[in-house]
């Protein structure tokens, strides 16, 4: 075997092993309500939805970095979420919603927050549908 | 039924020309592979003949159809799908073109086009090469003119068309039953995604896709060596192509990444997204390719790997594509397009898997027979060094594929892991150690010979460079402040490493020309490109480790129990609010949110923030100016509006201050009950109001007979008062009303200290001031700002490598 094959196979089992070893750091898991409770202070994902029935809290003219609202999940599970900056403007019309944080207590402290809108997705064919729907009442 | 108003011939033309481009690929595909297969000088001819014949009629096609989506689009065809979901009247002209690469159909069309420029390129200047290397090329044209076909293969459907229209691919909305249905109710379209509304959307895509569809050259070259058992010439031909190749994804992306830092607002260029990483990839390992087919080239080593390189390149553009456009990345990116779903997550599959058994197949048919250099490498050469380069950047392609592919491997092992608390921390930790070995290696390798160096030579060159970086670097690394701690101090340490290394890397390579070349510009493209790459790399460490948000919010609120990954507790509170017409202190400025303004034309909601440093000690003003972010208002749901706000930066040569709103009252909840009380007024007038009274102190009527000022309305009425509150502050207001024609027009003044709006109005009894207490008049933004140090660096860097690629290409092509 050539030197530089040796180098190649050393770089490479090298990079192997330290992925191996810093995965099970890096990586989380996606998680219901539920099971993020059983996780307290773990880093998960928590795929839900915004619980319309409650009110959402944020007063920027008082704390424009605090942000309380309540989630549920497909399970049943609900929780509520503090979140340390603005209101994402699409909050209210958000379909889904992955909260990135810990389980702290009752409350899940979200350190970011991806939306999943209708209006992102013009190419959905179910908003497409309802859209034209409405058309006629236009 | 017939329906009115509908241009059905622009899409029946449109069919006909998507399904005469595919057919046309089709036998371009098989006459180019006859082409290649024959043995009699004849039979190659005319293959050859027909075979080029198809594809310009195939580039014909691709062309009427651009023209035919175009006129769609232009003309708000809104019975066509196409035009209804993507554009709308109230575009402006210079966007249309955004709309048309915003759907996939669209995007798939660009592609398809560039494509078949290269294609015409390679047809008339690849000679011997042509036949197999257009083989490839038309193949893979087949698959891009599938992606627009829109037909049904029993139940499977290949493709989507840009040409159907509404009432066929939603036969059920009840609007089809009025004959009018295209007057009535689908008098306009959706509109362009606001994101989208910028002027980098217009010439990022074309030039990303250029990238794109330039990756099947380089490959097909390869291909085309291992098929005609030619497996050294070809490098030469494909060399330029590469080049090409890599220079334009670069500048794809970079244009991309400025878009992003222009008018996104994740404060940066770029955010280690599934999107931004899936172009990355192929980049890093087409720049590989290269590295590895000048090694071949010159020294006959590294034979086997070029074929891999290129393969791999080619493979993970069709690979970022699968990504971003099934929707497989689902919950993970901000952007990943949802749409075709099914049909297109087959039909890439399908596309990846015959191009690899095609690869494989052919190489592992040939590999015996590919040249291999008995001899090793010295550890002095030139080739050794660059091979190891080329592995660490596939192995740092290697790792962001991991995780960026972590929803397929979820799929695959039905396992539910995401990436997790730090992605950045994640991607950037080996990124940066990857920098530290490619900025050394960039620097050392051009002063090495091929075959070997003597070891004194390769000291003497590369002492004086050495010297000179160390000394810059550390200057930098004393006096540039760069202690980004918050990963410790093993990653600060590794910062100014990678810091040295790329600074190494740019003073050595000005150096290799002046030392090494002569000063001979011409063959420079190499180091010229290093240069740039090395000014990149600089301005990367530099801007990401110093950007600092100065809108950290100090009133003073501690938040318990946040802590960064670290366990330090976290000052994220990035958000600061500012309430109209009272000044805030953030950081080294006084900032004041000064109001809104609109402009003619443009949707947009401009804020109007200003801002000011004064001297401490003697308070005078040192720097001073005003920034506009600004934001489309979009109605939605329940009457509300929401809004996607632009950055707007101040630019300096050695910084940006960076900002942007981050969130304002809705103006729909705000609006407030009270009403206006008008009082008929002349000049000397008093009103009193609840804290304090209002001083007429004249009334200006002009019109435009008698005032050549008022060129844009008829007439105009002027309120000239102060309003004085029972504190004793005054304040000045001008509250005016302009005619034109028949309508009135209000021009409202606000004090909004007082609370107090004022207008103007014109009744039967003369001028009447109309004054409007009212709680709601407190308007406020609520902003982030950052500083960016050097970013002009970044551009400049690219500026220069892209420049860099180019020189070598031409130099290459010339030669070749």
């Amino acid at each position: 075997m050539k030197r530089i094959h040796i180098i190649t196979l050393i770089l490479i089992a090298a990079a192997i092993a330290y992925m191996l070893v810093t995965m099970s750091k890096d990586l989380t898991t996606y998680d219901t309500i539920a099971s993020a409770r059983q996780k307290q202070g773990k880093y998960v994902h928590l795929i839900a939805k915004l619980d319309r029935t409650k009110d959402i809290d944020y007063n920027p003219i008082n704390d424009p970095n605090y942000l309380a609202f309540y989630a549920v999940d497909s399970l049943g599970g609900q929780t509520k979420v503090v979140y340390h900056s603005t209101k994402p403007p699409e909050l209210e019309m958000s379909e889904r919603i992955v909260l990135k944080g810990k389980m702290n207590g009752d409350t899940f402290e979200c350190k970011e927050i991806l939306l999943k809108c209708p209006s992102k997705y013009k190419d959905d064919p179910a908003q497409r549908e309802k859209e034209l729907k409405n058309k006629m009442q236009d | 039924m017939i329906y009115q108003g509908e241009h059905l011939w622009v899409g029946q033309l449109g069919h006909f020309f998507v399904l005469l481009s595919f057919i046309a690929s089709l036998v371009a595909t098989f006459s180019y592979f006859k082409a290649t297969q024959a043995k009699l000088v004849e039979e190659h001819n005319s293959w050859k003949k027909l075979a080029r014949i198809s594809f310009i009629i195939e580039t014909l096609s691709v062309l009427f159809t651009f023209v035919l989506l175009y006129l769609i689009i232009y003309n708000h065809y809104f019975e066509y799908e196409y035009a209804r979901r993507h554009s709308s009247r109230s575009l402006p002209t210079k966007y249309l073109l955004s709309c048309f690469w915003e759907g996939q159909e669209g995007s798939f069309m660009l592609w398809n086009f560039w494509h078949c420029v290269l294609g015409l390129i390679v047809m008339s200047t690849a000679k011997k090469w042509e036949a197999p290397v257009m083989t490839i090329i038309s193949l893979a044209q087949v698959f891009l003119a599938s992606f627009v076909v829109g037909l049904y293969f029993f139940d499977v459907k290949i493709g989507s068309s840009p040409f159907v229209l509404v009432r066929n691919e939603n036969p059920w909305a009840p609007i089809f039953q009025d004959p009018q249905y295209l007057q009535k109710y689908l008098r306009d379209g959706n509109g362009l995604n606001i994101l989208l509304q910028n002027y980098w959307m217009v010439i990022h895509p074309p030039v990303i896709f250029l990238g794109f569809a330039s990756t099947v050259v380089p490959f097909a070259f390869a291909m085309a060596g291992l098929w005609k058992k030619d497996y050294r010439e070809w490098i030469k031909a494909a060399l330029p192509w590469t080049l090409f190749s890599a220079a334009m994804l670069g500048v794809g992306i970079m244009m991309g990444a400025a878009w992003a830092y222009e008018s996104l607002t994740f404060g940066g260029y770029w955010a280690w997204d599934p999107v931004e990483n899936a172009s990355l990839v192929p980049w890093l390992i087409m720049v590989a390719g290269v590295h590895i087919m000048l090694v071949n080239k010159s020294t006959g080593h590294s034979s086997k790997a070029s074929f891999w390189f290129l393969f791999l390149a080619f493979l993970t553009l069709v690979y970022s594509t699968f990504l971003t456009r099934t929707g497989v990345l689902g919950d993970t990116s901000v952007h990943s397009f949802t749409g075709e779903g099914d049909s297109l997550f087959w039909h890439l599959i399908t596309k990846m898997s015959l191009f690899s058994l095609l690869f494989i197949f052919l190489y592992f048919k040939n590999s015996k027979h590919i040249p291999v250099v008995k001899k090793e490498e010295e550890i002095s050469s030139r080739e050794f060094w660059m091979f190891v380069g080329a592995l660490v950047f596939f192995i740092s392609a290697a790792y962001i594929t991991f995780y960026t592919s972590l929803p397929i491997v979820n799929k695959i092992f039905g396992t539910n892991k995401a990436i997790g608390e730090d992605p950045e921390y994640i991607y950037n930790r080996v990124m940066v150690l990857i920098a530290v070995i490619i900025g050394l290696l960039t620097a050392i390798t051009q002063y090495l010979k091929y075959k070997g160096t003597p070891r004194d030579f390769w000291m003497k060159k590369v002492a004086v460079p050495t010297v000179i970086a160390a000394l810059i670097s550390l200057a930098i690394s004393i006096f540039g402040k760069i202690s980004y701690d918050k990963y410790g101090a093993g990653y600060l340490g590794a910062i100014h490493l990678a810091l040295f290394a790329s600074i190494y890397a740019v003073v050595a390579n000005i150096a290799y020309i002046w030392s090494g070349l002569k000063g001979k510009l011409k063959a420079a493209g190499g180091s010229v490109a290093h240069i740039g790459f090395g000014l990149v790399l600089a301005a990367i460490l530099i801007t990401s480790s110093k950007k600092e948000v100065i809108s950290i919010n100090r009133t003073g609120i501690m938040i318990p129990g946040l802590t960064d990954p670290k366990g330090r507790p976290d000052n994220g509170l990035e958000n600061i609010t500012l309430i109209m017409g009272v000044p805030a202190p953030m950081g080294k400025y006084t900032v004041t949110y000064e109001g809104d303004t609109t402009l003619p034309n443009d949707e947009k909601l401009y804020f109007k923030v200003n801002y000011v440093r004064m001297d401490s000690a003697t308070q005078k003003i040192k720097e001073q100016f005003t920034l506009y972010p600004d934001a489309f208002l979009v109605k939605g749901e329940e009457g509300r509006t929401q809004l996607s706000a632009n950055p707007d930066s101040r630019h300096y040569w050695n910084k940006d201050i960076f900002t942007f709103v981050t969130s304002m009252p809705d103006p729909e909840a705000a609006k407030d009950t009270a009403t206006f009380k008008n009082i008929v007024v002349r000049a000397g007038d008093t009103i009193y109001y609840s804290k304090g009274y209002i001083l007429v102190n004249q009334i200006i009527e002009a019109n435009k007979n008698s005032n050549k000022d008022l060129p844009l309305v008829d007439s105009a009425w002027l309120a000239d008062v102060s309003v004085v509150s029972n504190d004793g502050m005054s304040y000045k207001a001008n509250p005016a009303l302009f005619a034109k024609g028949n309508s009135l027009i209000p021009k409202r003044d606000t004090v909004i200290s007082q609370s107090l709006i004022l207008q103007v109005d014109k009744t039967n009894n003369g001028i009447a001031l109309g004054v409007k207490e009212s709680n709601a008049v407190m308007k406020y933004i609520t902003l982030k700002a950052f500083q960016f140090p050097f970013i002009g660096l970044l551009w400049l860097g690219v500026i220069i490598m892209t420049t860099g690629f180019f020189i070598s290409m031409f130099r290459r092509f010339s030669a070749s």
